[in-house]
């Protein structure tokens, strides 16, 4: 391939074009029913969380209980929203990077159709008092063979593309897309199958689900989130990753802690008494992928900063990557061992360290991967820098307010189930006013989600603006009114 | 680019080489369990066996109890019939209002004779015994 870049610009448009061409279904499928999904996780979570200090709120309905809104809330916010984003992430990061276009794009889309099936059913069943009972697998039984079937049916045609990529190097980014795609179903496969296919010790099934969450945490949304924001860092200011051995010890850091993290959780429980030290180290080691990886991708955002204020992926990029340096912060103040793990093991803490992982760092990094995506796949600008503004805005407030109040809340929480000569009332009253805040907080981030969600739509409706300017976020232009959707493709 | 690495063939065997690492971990799992099932050795295990046992049961009989469905269909079904039935005083003399017709009547009947249908017997109860007197102080 020796031709000159003039001449290889317009076949190489032509390719970009063909990929984004043959993605476009599935892709929007899975974004916009991940959207869809994020909205009904987030109303059982207003649920939930309005439970927590009004208990009284829908108790003659058993299906609205804590017991299982609560659930209902955890289970669609991973496999409805936080999978299918990844899926569309995914599929198309993968494509683009090896520079293949896909030649199975009905299968895919089905196997989406069959997944969204499935994580209906399964929610209808924790609402209807089938669940399980193990945290974030709380599907009932017949849902994980189907949902597995479904995963491979979706990212094996990635795999083939990475084997067959274009080029022998591969880039960072690939490294993490390829390394979740693989580590995922070993996680799933060994957690279900011990779980609910042999009958062990429920004490040790109580320790395989506090592992399953973490490796799911730390082994498959950190390491998508990461491989975005590698991707999407350089391509969106034009500048390159500042060190290839940051980005390496990041990343096998992470291959190597990871695995050992989430058992800490079981401290005091008649286990092997190494088993919860052991996670609690692995989990306070898991700051230094993180770090490394976020103060790796910062230096590029950082090298050029005039982009910053103007484009919505690197602003929700940005936001990602703060967020995974205080989960790194997080992860270490939350488990020593001794000190602060006993006030945080029973506490609220807990739930505000999942949703900084889940929401604060993978869901901004896939926002900002889809406001990246859309645009390119679609061929239309995004309509309305209004929308984007407040999705940013509301969902940022809403989960600094929830993050915060869970972690500062379980440390209260957890001092108060301390305290053994005070009543155990004293506990429940002092986690009332963060609960109330969580309430809140959860209604400013559904108000600024159904702004996503009917901007996506509309961009899958083909209703996007024509234009040769993106839309940015500081445009006095868009700001104005929503430009009239324009007919023809 | 090397032009021969994106072939059918190589499509084909690589479809089949991710499939296996996906599964490669679940496949040496199942392996370890099932050549690993051993009789239990521990006390903890020994127990365990008896305690899935009665799980066992315990689940058996639940699942073979009226479901709530049921009760509401049979409620329903009930319901129905009760306004075309005749109501119809039930006879039970071992519920007896004190001083109504039936327990003056048994009152009178002498108090040797036995108690019909396990009707208490009309004779009054027996007075509680009453505690010696206590010794008289010197």
């Amino acid at each position: 391939m020796s031709s000159s870049p003039s001449a290889t610009a317009p076949s190489d448009a032509l390719l970009r074009a063909g990929i984004d061409r043959s993605l476009r279904h599935p892709v929007m499928f899975f974004l916009t029913s991940g959207a869809a999904w994020l909205a009904v996780s987030i109303l059982l979570a207003i649920i939930a969380s309005i439970k927590v200090h009004y208990p009284e709120f829908m108790d003659d309905c058993p299906c609205m209980s804590y017991g299982r809104v609560f659930p209902a809330h955890i289970n669609t916010l991973i496999y409805g929203w936080g999978f299918q984003a990844a899926f569309g992430v995914l599929i198309w990061l993968m494509a683009r990077m090896s520079r293949q276009e896909c030649r199975a794009a009905g299968t895919i889309l089905t196997a989406g159709h069959v997944w969204n099936l499935a994580v209906l059913l399964g929610t209808v069943g924790i609402l209807g008092g089938s669940g399980t009972g193990m945290a974030w697998m709380e599907f009932p039984r017949f849902v994980w063979p189907g949902l597995l079937l479904c995963y491979f049916a979706i990212v094996v045609w990635s795999f083939i593309q990475f084997r067959v990529r274009e080029g022998e190097r591969s880039h960072v980014a690939q490294w993490y897309l390829l390394a979740a795609m693989i580590w995922f179903p070993w996680i799933f496969i060994t957690a279900n199958v011990l779980l609910n296919c042999t009958s062990g010790h429920p004490l040790m099934a109580a320790a395989i689900d506090a592992w399953f969450k973490s490796a799911l945490m730390f082994l498959f949304f950190i390491p998508l989130a990461l491989g975005t924001a590698y991707y999407l860092a350089p391509k969106l200011t034009g500048r390159p990753i500042p060190s290839a051995t940051l980005a390496k010890l990041g990343f096998w850091t992470l291959a190597v802690v990871a695995p050992w993290a989430g058992m800490q959780k079981l401290a005091g429980v008649p286990l092997p008494v190494f088993l919860p030290y052991l996670g609690a180290a692995a989990t306070v080691l898991l700051a230094v992928p993180l770090a490394t990886a976020a103060v790796n991708i910062l230096r590029t955002i950082f090298s050029s900063e005039e982009k910053l204020p103007k484009s919505p992926a690197l602003h929700f990029t940005l936001a990602g990557l703060m967020g995974v340096l205080l989960l790194a912060v997080a992860a270490i103040a939350l488990n020593l061992p001794g000190s602060s793990l006993k006030l945080t093991q029973f506490s609220i803490s807990g739930y505000g360290f999942e949703i900084l992982a889940i929401y604060g760092c993978f869901s901004f990094m896939m926002f900002g991967a889809v406001y990246f995506i859309v645009p390119r796949i679609t061929c239309r600008e995004w309509i309305s820098s209004r929308f984007i503004n407040m999705h940013f805005f509301f969902s940022a407030y809403g989960i600094v307010a929830i993050v915060f109040g869970a972690l500062f809340g379980g440390f209260i929480q957890g001092s108060a189930q301390e305290a053994w000569l005070q009543p155990w009332e004293t506990v429940t009253d002092v986690v009332r006013p963060y609960a109330a805040v969580s309430t809140f907080a959860w209604c400013v981030i559904l108000f600024s989600n159904i702004f996503f969600f009917a901007h996506l739509a509309m961009m899958w409706l083909g209703l996007g603006r024509r234009g040769p300017a993106p839309t940015l976020m500081d445009s006095p232009a868009n700001l104005a009114v929503p430009a009239a959707p324009q007919s023809g493709h | 680019m090397d032009p021969t690495r994106n072939n059918p063939v190589i499509r084909f065997n690589t479809f089949w080489w991710a499939l296996w690492t996906f599964l490669i971990f679940g496949v040496l799992l199942a392996a370890v369990i099932v050549f690993n099932r051993k009789p239990p050795t521990s006390l903890e295990s020994a127990a365990a066996v008896a305690r899935y046992a009665t799980k066992d049961k315990v689940t058996e009989a639940q699942s073979a109890a009226l479901s709530g469905a049921e009760i509401d269909a049979a409620i329903a079904k009930v319901a129905a019939t009760l306004p075309s039935s005749k109501p119809a005083a039930v006879e039970k003399t071992e519920q007896v209002v004190p001083g109504s017709p039936t327990a003056l009547k048994l009152a009178a009947e002498p108090a040797s004779a036995p108690a019909a249908n396990g009707a208490p017997a009309a004779t009054p109860p027996a007075q509680p015994a009453t505690p010696p007197a206590p010794p008289a102080k010197p």
